[in-house]
């Protein structure tokens, strides 16, 4: 039915339809594929008998290119009947005439006999009549027995290739050539119109192929069906490799298991290990890019993840938005199919696929999704799953989770309340250098937290988790007042103080100089003020010395010295000769001697100077007769320098009468190189040189409190950054803050980032010249930097950074003075200080 | 019969004129949406081209600003950064900038080429120290450059304000130096040389209630700080920074401080029957 009626004649060799000298095994696979190749053209290939049939033909030629079989067989079976050869491969026998044997014989005789020359040019001479070489070699040799003549010509030219044989090598290439040709027929075929069975699907036969549709090949690329169970990820990785095979040919069906294997993937992700999540997360991308040509696989998949979306289950819906995201920021996606994805996350997706899931489900928390306990109980369970994710930023989530069931407007309460915080809070290991410590004593010092929610969580923390060094006496009353807080808060606060290390004692220390600092309040007078930002900046260089684990240079610096503040250089204000009388005077004489005698008297007096005297001693100086005389003016300029008024009346000769002189009494003055009177810098210069000094001896009357401030914050900056010797204070405070962005490893994009934070210090700088404000400006960049380098190692929560900040962005704008803001950023210095080394105690 | 077509002309378009469609800020405001922050930029940039409106253009730009500052904080930047093109002061100026730089860090970068490009060249602070100078030393070459039109008192008036000095008294200070200089007999000189009894001879000038370069008070302070911080040249101690006003708070503003200072509430995002209400 299949193979025709010579092919039942029985026995493998008609099966196989070859002759009995058959048994290389290439010529009898060549015959099985041909073979097996009909019986797939045939209509009803697909049925069991055509099934039968093909194994019966393995069978077959199994038993022929067995040696041992191979002669028994031929006993006892017929031989079958070979296909006929395609014409093209036909020689033309019947062309090797007479006159063609007497050319080859000429040939023959020409080359010098039968050697390889003469092969040579036979086989040229076949060639060019289009004769098989071996027959015309044939015809050439004595008569043979035409029986044997015979069957050589029925036979394939496959058939007639004896070993050794110069003449039959022609047709064993022919053969081979046919072979390979076949094979990659069949190969083409295969790829073309595979054909697509029940349990096997082809890679390149569609689902529906037409009854009329033309031979094809048996596939040997196939994919295994989908499996009933996804019960491991393994299978679910196999099922998408599975997936991105069919994408390019079958996209739809390519989708629909991807999408069946993500909803797996979503539903029991926290029961894989971390590298399993990742490397899906990734597979399904890739069969993601694999089917984006279709449009319609494309939203198969998406459509799977988007539903999840809204899941109940926090584990569930987290995963779902985590795989949005991790595909919208997978680089190789087509834009076309990544804008598809809704943006979902806030945070930027970068690491691991579990830093992904751990910021879904932070931003679960963020959106206050949470019904119940129960609730928090899987998002809880999840959080803990994403062992990949940065350990600082789960810490984080429960934090902040934890806040957000304290805060009044959480649905929780009672004993729901109590398994939620239970559940969430037991994920923190409440031990020595986690920022739940600090955090817990700032709720507890917070006026806004109800009492009543953190009584419930003080109870979870003393009798339901085993948090070190907390007893059940430390759990707060229900309606707690605002001193029992801070009492507890001490509580907590000595009972992690207590449990500290070597340098306890330090530690102690500053946490207690912070706490005093950040408890004096701004303080009414200038003095005051200065004071508490003494006593910040220097609980907090301390602080700071702690930090980087030196605790001799941290009690080092707590050592105040003794008040160097002095009341100033208060000059003298009384009456001096120096009056508009003693001016006049002078101004009268003509005598240089009489001058040069009231000038002497005028050398040594301290007091007020009368504007017209200093005129007068300037006019001397510049216009005075005699030499001697001008000298003696200089030099009472010089010594009485410490006058505004001769430093006025200095700047007033030097705009309206620039000289040579001038110039040089400015430049012995002030230091500072004058460049030649008729320069049209010579104004500026003028001003740049005198008017900051005249504006120092003014304020010589001020109180000593800020000068002493100035240089006392310059030391402590100094000796914090490890420095000694004199060095301005910005400049110190330039090189710590540099020192903590290097240390700030946020990414570009986050508010508290190394390259935010530098932007935002150039912004406030811009057009700011007095280096009291560029100090302020650069303390705050510093302070930044270091809430920044918190939480980027995770030391502090990030939540209660930025809230830091936003507390320290306001103090600057309701300030006046830039004294205001430097005490505001060295108190929120301060507070991130005190925080960190509560959680580290 | 000469004058009949300029008549014409003319009697045109007076009726053109009138018949030109008037402005009608409201109608413009009737726009906004509050959930798309970029409709109070496109209309306040519509409302600041008109003199008349650009008071309705600046709260629509702060409006627009404090929607938007948490959901696009870019768009909430160059919010402000337009706000500062058309502020009060310069200080405003400043502060609106500096506000804009806080939400969107790299804007800083675009603030240097940006901000001075409504303001003043890059010369004209330091030509305003050296007219403050010679006001403050009575030199009457300061009547010239100060009474001049475009001259540097509107210079020097927005950088007292920037360092926090109240305006209206740089003003008043600026005119009554400007006054002393006018009436100075002695042209600024505290000496002067003048014929008594037929002889000249070199005296201090009477007439010290016009010499006001030599006062060292508050005002002098004041001015003395603004010349500095014009120059570029201030001092380098912190008292002597205190002492001429150089201290005063670096310009900060956060959004509440935007929002009292044009009396504006995201709250009130709508413009109805003349006011700011609530959607």
């Amino acid at each position: 039915m299949f193979l025709g009626d010579d092919a039942a004649a029985g026995g493998p060799f008609a099966l196989l339809g070859i002759t009995h000298e058959t048994k290389q095994p290439p010529v009898v696979s060549a015959a099985l594929h041909r073979r097996l190749a009909q019986v797939d053209s045939h209509p009803l290939r697909l049925t069991p008998e055509a099934d039968e049939l093909r194994l019966a033909l393995h069978a077959a030629a199994a038993q022929v290119m067995n040696p041992a079989l191979h002669a028994e067989l031929v006993r006892h079976w017929p031989e079958g009947t070979p296909a006929p050869l395609p014409a093209a491969w036909r020689t033309h026998l019947s062309a090797v005439s007479d006159k063609l044997v007497g050319r080859a014989r000429l040939i023959v005789g020409a080359s010098g006999g039968w050697n390889p020359k003469a092969r040579t040019r036979l086989a040229h001479l076949a060639r060019i009549h289009r004769v098989s070489a071996p027959d015309l070699i044939r015809a050439l040799r004595p008569a043979v027995p035409a029986v044997q003549r015979s069957g050589a010509i029925r036979r394939a030219v496959i058939e007639i290739i004896p070993p050794g044989s110069t003449g039959k090598l022609w047709a064993g290439m022919h053969a081979v050539l046919g072979v390979m040709l076949l094979a990659l027929l069949l190969m083409l075929l295969v790829e073309l119109s595979a054909e697509r069975t029940p349990t096997v699907q082809a890679v390149a036969d569609p689902p529906t192929a037409p009854s009329g549709a033309p031979p094809r090949t048996e596939s040997t690329r196939s994919v295994p069906g989908p499996r009933r169970d996804l019960d491991h990820h393994t299978l679910i990785e196999q099922e998408l490799r599975n997936a991105m095979a069919l994408g390019p040919t079958q996209p739809t069906d390519a989708a629909s298991r991807t999408a069946r294997a993500i909803g797996v993937f979503l539903r029991s992700w926290t029961a894989m290990p971390g590298e399993a999540r990742e490397r899906i997360a990734a597979q399904s991308a890739r069969v993601l890019l694999a089917v984006a040509p279709s449009e319609e696989a494309v939203s198969i998949v998406l459509d799977a993840v988007m539903a999840r979306r809204e899941a109940s289950d926090p584990a569930e819906r987290a995963a779902a938005e985590a795989l949005a995201a991790w595909w919208q920021a997978w680089p190789d996606l087509p834009r076309s199919v990544r804008d598809q994805i809704p943006a979902i996350t806030a945070d930027p997706v970068t690491g691991r696929f579990d830093a992904v899931l751990a910021s879904a489900l932070n931003d679960w928390v963020r959106r206050g999704l949470a019904k119940d306990a129960s609730d928090w109980a899987r998002w809880s369970e999840a959080l803990a799953a994403c062992g990949g994710a940065h350990g600082s930023a789960r810490i984080q989530s429960r934090l902040a989770a934890l806040e957000t069931m304290l805060s009044p407007s959480s649905p929780l309460s009672g004993p729901g309340l109590s398994r939620a915080m239970e559940s969430v809070a037991g994920g923190l290991s409440w031990r020595s250098g986690e920022p739940s410590r600090s955090w817990l004593i700032e709720q507890l010092e917070e006026p806004s937290i109800p009492s009543d929610r953190l009584a419930v969580l003080t109870d979870v923390l003393a009798t339901r988790l085993s948090v070190p060094g907390v007893d059940p006496s430390m759990v707060l009353a229900a309606g707690a007042g605002e001193e029992a807080r801070m009492s507890l808060s001490s509580s907590y606060r000595a009972a992690w103080v207590a449990m500290s290390g070597v340098d306890a004692a330090v530690r102690e220390e500053v946490l207690s100089v912070l706490t005093a600092a950040l408890g004096r309040g701004p303080g009414g007078s200038e003095k005051d003020r200065l004071s508490t930002l003494l006593a910040l900046a220097r609980a907090n260089a301390a602080a700071a010395a702690l930090f980087m684990d030196d605790p001799a240079t941290a009690a080092d610096l707590l050592i105040v010295p003794p008040d160097r503040s002095d009341p100033g250089l208060t000059p003298q204000q009384g009456a001096s000769p120096l009056d508009e009388v003693w001016a006049s005077s002078v101004l009268a004489m003509d005598n240089p001697e009489q001058i040069m005698q009231a000038l002497r008297q005028a050398r040594g007096v301290r007091g007020r100077i009368d504007p017209a005297a200093a005129e007068a001693i300037l006019l001397q100086a510049t216009h005075g007769s005699g030499r001697e005389l001008r000298e003696l003016a200089r030099d009472t300029v010089i010594t009485s320098s410490w006058n505004e008024q001769i430093l006025l009346a200095l700047e007033r000769a030097a705009i309206r009468r620039p000289s040579v002189a001038v110039g040089r009494l400015i430049t012995e003055i002030t230091g500072a190189s004058m460049p030649p009177a008729t320069d049209p810098g010579w104004h500026h210069a003028v001003r740049s040189a005198l008017l900051p000094l005249i504006v120092e001896r003014i304020s010589a009357d001020q109180p000593g409190d800020l000068v002493y401030a100035e240089l006392e914050l310059a030391e402590l900056a100094l000796r914090r950054a490890g420095g000694s010797g004199e060095k301005p204070l910005l400049a110190s405070l330039v090189a710590e803050t540099d020192a903590w962005l290097r240390r700030n490893t946020l990414p570009e994009t986050d508010r508290l980032s190394p390259r935010a934070i530098e932007a935002r210090r150039a912004g406030r700088a811009d057009g700011i010249r007095a280096s009291t404000q560029l100090t302020a400006i650069q303390h705050r960049a510093m302070v930044e930097a270091v809430g920044g380098t918190m939480a980027a190692q995770g030391i502090r929560p990030r939540s209660s950074v930025d809230r830091e900040m936003e507390r320290l962005a306001q103090s600057w704008a309701d300030a006046e003075r830039v004294t205001d803001q430097l005490i505001a950023s060295f108190q929120a210095e301060a507070r991130l200080w005190r925080s960190l080394l509560e959680g580290s105690l | 019969m000469n004058c009949t077509l300029p008549l014409a002309m003319a009697v045109l378009g007076v009726l053109l004129l009138g018949m030109a469609p008037r402005f009608d800020p409201e109608a413009v405001l009737r726009s906004l949406d509050p959930s798309d922050p970029a409709s109070y930029l496109r209309a306040a940039e519509e409302l600041i081209e008109h003199e008349a409106a650009i008071r309705l253009g600046r709260e629509t730009l702060a409006i627009g600003a404090l929607l938007s500052a948490e959901s696009d904080p870019a768009l909430s930047a160059g919010m402000l950064i337009t706000l500062a093109s058309v502020a009060r002061t310069g200080a405003e100026r400043h502060a609106l900038w500096g506000l804009a730089c806080e939400l969107d860090p790299t804007r800083s970068e675009d603030r240097r080429w940006l901000a001075g490009s409504d303001q003043h060249a890059p010369d004209d602070p330091a030509r305003a120290a050296r007219a403050l100078m010679l006001l403050r030393l009575g030199d009457p070459e300061a009547l010239a450059l100060f009474e001049n039109a475009g001259g540097p008192r509107r210079i020097v008036i927005e950088e007292g304000e920037r360092l926090g000095h109240d305006s209206v008294l740089i003003n008043a200070v600026l005119t009554r130096w400007l006054g002393n200089v006018r009436d100075d007999p002695c042209r600024g000189r505290l000496v002067i040389r003048a014929r008594e009894g037929g002889v000249f001879r070199t005296r201090p000038c009477q007439h010290t209630q016009f010499h006001h370069g030599v006062r060292t008070d508050r005002e002098w302070t004041m001015m003395v700080g603004i010349e500095l911080s014009l120059a570029g040249s201030t001092p380098d101690t912190w008292p002597a920074q205190a002492r001429v006003g150089l201290d005063a708070a670096v310009p900060a503003w956060t959004l509440d401080r935007l929002a009292r200072v044009y009396q504006i509430s995201p709250d009130r995002p709508v413009r109805r029957a003349g006011g700011w209400t609530a959607p």
